[in-house]
This record gives structure tokens, C-alpha cells and sequence, in this order.
């Protein structure tokens, strides 16, 4: 048994069995051509092959192609803007929390400090920023 | 002393099946994030344009030994096609009455006989050649695929069980040089193969030769695809560095002079199609379950999971190779889009893309009115299809799907087939 058809069935879910099928579309690409042709068809029609120019698909699917990527990169660069943006944002809410709390300035929230921010909602988010942060930057 | 087992499958027996072994997929860094397996597939994105297809080469049934009956012209049938040698090379069948008749002219008895023959399309010059078998065949008959091939220019054919040879000079048939039965012919880089499900045999010494790199008759075993039974739904092929390779067994075997060298495995429910840029295996989701799409790539090796139908059809109970939590299975490079159903899908490569052809089109039967008399004398009209049309739905009848490896929806080509003779692809039950 050779493959199956070429030829799917679009909008036409459901099961048929491999092989059971009268006719078997196929396409062959050569460097510059696509050949299509089929096992059977009905009887008003002639046996043969078609043959198209892979420079008009290959344009077609050139151009969704530059659009799906254009549409990747937009999606990327939103996607990067918004994580800026809460860099920024986070950024600033550290530093009123640091101006809050901080009293000597030294940029970290010592032991005689934490007791008063402790409360603020910041404190945890401070906190785990911390735990994360690479060692050297931890506080002594 | 009996030893304990664990209930289950006995230890000795091994696991069923080969599990498919796919490359875990090195995706892109962007698509590296996304969970493929649990999101819906992404919209294909459409053509704007329908790109209209008007070149259709009618083959000249007119040069056939043996006329098509006008009265049954769908008994054509194509039954296999490769590009081999920089030509399209088809077989065809086709069924036709053969009449006997008396010294006197009276014909004395018919029957329906079946006729073969090949095609060389060239797609520089775009002309045919064809080329019929001289003798006919009686129903059932029953072809394997590549029973004729182009080599060194010549044309070969085992469709009679002998393998002969064409003389486009002489236009005769003549038997081939080598002693080797019918079977499946693989021109792979000016090397001649042939094979069947017992054996694979390559011609040598310009075609008087011949050396045996397979037989699952021989005993001892020489080779280790001896012993592994017969060579049911074989595709040979060369890899990127011209190695012959065989794909067999749900498996990938390297040929290395001398013995056949398990190199990768890949499910499959048929005769995997060979391309260029890769090996296409498909399982039909009935037989093997689930229905995919799998791609053995020539350069690294490695089988990629191209696409796969997770809904399955209820109450299919087919064979599941390595039966694998979901977690851990392998996921395929594209999702299918909701408006495709892979069992019936076929494959092609080109460039390294995926591309899969869907029908797009309306079935209109063409009805003739048939005038008869009954036995009482009064007139009796029926209607009797005699064909069929295949009418463009939105403007076109056929969607060329691309999937491209760097990006995870598919592309839609609207095409539209506008030829006056010929037939839009279709799938036709």
C-alpha cells in the first residue's frame, strides 16, 4: 500500500479508512514547479497532471510568512513593554519603600528597621526580592 | 524452582511494539515558552490572493496500444508516481474489452482485460511519453508501488514478474540484463535497488550483476534485517551523506557495506514517502493510533513529530505504540487547525516546510436521462450519473497548507484549479 491521499478533507471531520478512498491526490515539488495530479477521476474529466509555478505559491507563502513573523515581533516587543513597564513601576515602589523605612540609607532594610515596615504590603515583595537576589547583593 | 514474576506482560516477552522515538524539537527561543500541547492551534493565516492554476497536461490516451472504452473512461486509473532522473514518471491502468473473432470476421467471444502502461511527463519541455506493456492482464490484478523506473535513462518495469527492459529506439520490450524477480525498483543517486517484501538486491557491474543486502530467506542470517521478518511497507533512500538507508520495520536501518545498523524508529501505517528534505512517516490513527505525522531528517538522523491528532475517533481500538503519559509525550513542532482531519492526509516536503493539500470544493453529480421501453411497451425514463463536477466554494477548490519550521501557524494558500479538461485535486469515495 503506497501512501495515502494528498488530499485531505477540509471542514469534513470524521474517520475513513486509509486506502479505502477511490481517489488519491498527490504533489511532487521539482526545484521550480509543483505537480499535482490524482489516481482516478470521474469520467467527464481527462487523465493528467497539473503544473504551477512554485514562484506564485512560494510568493503567497513568503508573504504570510513576513506577516506571522511581523505579527510575532509586534507581539514580542508588547510583550517586552509591558514587562519594562512593571520593572519601572517596581523599581519606584522600592524606592518609596526604601525612603519609608530605610532610615540610615544604607539600601536594605535592617533588623531595628523591619519592625515598622513590616506592615507595609511591599515588605513581602521586598523581601522575596531579596531571597532571589544574587548573593553578593544580599544584605551583610 | 519457578521464578515469581509481578503481574503483567512477562519479562521475556519485552515491551509490545517499538516505541517511536522522537528528537526532542530545538524550538526557536520564542516559540520555546509556549505549551503547544495545551493551547489550541493557532488560525492558519489566508492568502489575500487565490492563486489560479490553469497548466493541465492531459496525458495523450490517444497513443495507448488498446482505446479507452469510450463507455468507460473512468477505468483509467494512475497507480504511481515518483520523479526520478528529473521526469515525473507515472503507471497507469486502464480496463478494456478484447474481442476474438472467426476466420470470417464474426466476432467469437470477448473479455474484459487489463492494460498497463508508463508515462514520462518532462517538466522542461512539458510533453509526454508513453509507453504501454504489450500484453494484457485478467482482473484481480494486483501492483505494488515503483514497478517501473527510469535508470540511466532507460525505462524498467517488473509488472509481469520479470524485469524488463524498453528500447525506445526499437519500441520494444526486452529482458533486462539481470536475473532478479519483479519487485520495487529505487534509483538512488545512479544506484539501481530492487526489492520486495523478502529481499533487497542492488544491480551492479552496469546491470549484469547483482549483490544481496537483504533476504529474510537466507540461513544463517547474514544481516540483521534477515531475521526480522518480512519487509512489509520498506522505503529505501539515501541520507545527506549518500548512505543507503532503509526504512523498515517502524524503524531506520543504515547500510554500512556489509550490514544494516538501527539508526532511529518511526511508527508507521505505510510505505513512508521519501522527499528530498526528509522521510515523511504517517500513521492513519485506526491501525496506529494516534494519527501523526512524523519527518526523518537526512542531515541530523532524528524522527520529529510533525502533527498529531489527539481527538481521537471514539471506540477505535487501534494498536498504540509505546503507550506514553501525556506529560512526557513527545510534542509535535505544529498543532493541526481545527479545520483539518489528519487520518486521510498525505505529505509533502519541499524546503524543509510541511505542505498538505485539503479539497475545498463542491461534489455536483452530472445526471443523464436514460430512455427505455418496459416489456409492456410504455416508455421508461431513468437518471444515471455519468459524472461528476467539482465546483470552487469562496473562489477556490483546493487549500495549500504550509507549515514552516520557525513558526507555529500554518499558512493558507487558496488555490483554484481552471482547467477545461482537467479535474481538481479531490478526494473522491
Amino acid at each position: 500500500m503506497v501512501a495515502p491521499p494528498m488530499c485531505g478533507i477540509e471542514s469534513k471531520p470524521g474517520f475513513t479508512i486509509p486506502g479505502t478512498v477511490a481517489n488519491r491526490p498527490w504533489m511532487q515539488f521539482t526545484t521550480n514547479l509543483l505537480l499535482c495530479g490524482q489516481d482516478a477521476v470521474p469520467p467527464n474529466y481527462k487523465p493528467g497532471i497539473w503544473v504551477a509555478a512554485l514562484d506564485s505559491i512560494a510568493s503567497e507563502v513568503n508573504v504570510l510568512k513576513q506577516i506571522q513573523a511581523h505579527i510575532r515581533q509586534q507581539e514580542k516587543a508588547k510583550v517586552e513593554q509591558i514587562e519594562k513597564e512593571s520593572q519601572t513601576r517596581d523599581q519606584q515602589a522600592r524606592q518609596a519603600f526604601l525612603k519609608k523605612y530605610d532610615r540610615n540609607h544604607n539600601g536594605h532594610i535592617d533588623a531595628d528597621e523591619e519592625d515598622d515596615a513590616r506592615d507595609d504590603p511591599y515588605y513581602i515583595k521586598y523581601r522575596l526580592a531579596e531571597i532571589h537576589a544574587p548573593k553578593e547583593a544580599r544584605p551583610k | 524452582m519457578s521464578e515469581n514474576f509481578l503481574p503483567g506482560r512477562p519479562p521475556w516477552l519485552g515491551q509490545p511494539g517499538t516505541p517511536p522515538q522522537f528528537a526532542p524539537h530545538h524550538f526557536p527561543p520564542d516559540r520555546a515558552a509556549e505549551p503547544i500541547a495545551e493551547t489550541p492551534a493557532p488560525e492558519p493565516l489566508v492568502s489575500s490572493n487565490v492563486v489560479t492554476l490553469k497548466n493541465f497536461y492531459p496525458l495523450p490516451i490517444d497513443e495507448l496500444p488498446v482505446e479507452l472504452p469510450v463507455d468507460k473512461p473512468d477505468s483509467f486509473k494512475f497507480t504511481d508516481h515518483q520523479l526520478v532522473e528529473g521526469k515525473l514518471l507515472v503507471d497507469f491502468r486502464y480496463n478494456a474489452w478484447v474481442y476474438s473473432f472467426d476466420k470470417n470476421g464474426n466476432r467469437q467471444s470477448s473479455a474484459a482485460k487489463v492494460f498497463v502502461g508508463m508515462a514520462m511527463f518532462d517538466p522542461e519541455s512539458k510533453l509526454w511519453t508513453v509507453v504501454a506493456l504489450p500484453e494484457s492482464f485478467t482482473e484481480p490484478v494486483s501492483f505494488s508501488s515503483r514497478q517501473s523506473v527510469l535508470w540511466r535513462g532507460d525505462l524498467y518495469s517488473s509488472h509481469t514478474g520479470k524485469i524488463r527492459k524498453y528500447d525506445f529506439t526499437k519500441k520494444i520490450w526486452e529482458l533486462a540484463g539481470f536475473s532478479v524477480e519483479g519487485g520495487s525498483f529505487y534509483n538512488l543517486n545512479g544506484r539501481l535497488f530492487i526489492a520486495d517484501y523478502n529481499s533487497i538486491q542492488e544491480i551492479t557491474e552496469n546491470g549484469r550483476g547483482t549483490k544481496l543486502l537483504a533476504s529474510i530467506q537466507r540461513q544463517p542470517p547474514v544481516t540483521s534485517l534477515d531475521s526480522q521478518g518480512a519487509l512489509m511497507h520498506l522505503a529505501l533512500f539515501v541520507d545527506a551523506q549518500k548512505n543507503l538507508c532503509a526504512a523498515v520495520h517502524n524503524k531506520i536501518f543504515r547500510w554500512d557495506g556489509n550490514d544494516w545498523h538501527e539508526i532511529s524508529s518511526a511508527a508507521t501505517s505505510f510505505t513512508p514517502e521519501v522527499f528530498e528534505a526528509g522521510v515523511i512517516f504517517l500513521t492513519d490513527g485506526f491501525n496506529v493510533r494516534p494519527a501523526r505525522i512524523s519527518r526523518f531528517e537526512m542531515q541530523s538522523n532524528l524522527v520529529e513529530l510533525w502533527l498529531s491528532q489527539t481527538d481521537q475517533v471514539p471506540g477505535r481500538r487501534g494498536y498504540e505504540p509505546g503507550r506514553v503519559d501525556a506529560n512526557t509525550a513527545p510534542k509535535p513542532l505544529w498543532k493541526l487547525p481545527s479545520e483539518l482531519s489528519l487520518p486521510n492526509f498525505s505529505a509533502a516536503v519541499w524546503q524543509s516546510d510541511l505542505y498538505l493539500m485539503a479539497d475545498h470544493s463542491e461534489k455536483q453529480d452530472i445526471v443523464a436521462e436514460e430512455r427505455g421501453t418496459r416489456p409492456d411497451g410504455t416508455l421508461e425514463i431513468s437518471h444515471v450519473v455519468t459524472g461528476a463536477k467539482f465546483i470552487s466554494k469562496d473562489g477556490y477548490n483546493t487549500s495549500l497548507f504550509c507549515f514552516s519550521q520557525d513558526l507555529p501557524a500554518a499558512h493558507k494558500v487558496r488555490l483554484n484549479f481552471e482547467g477545461g479538461d482537467g479535474c481538481p485535486p479531490h478526494v473522491w469515495h
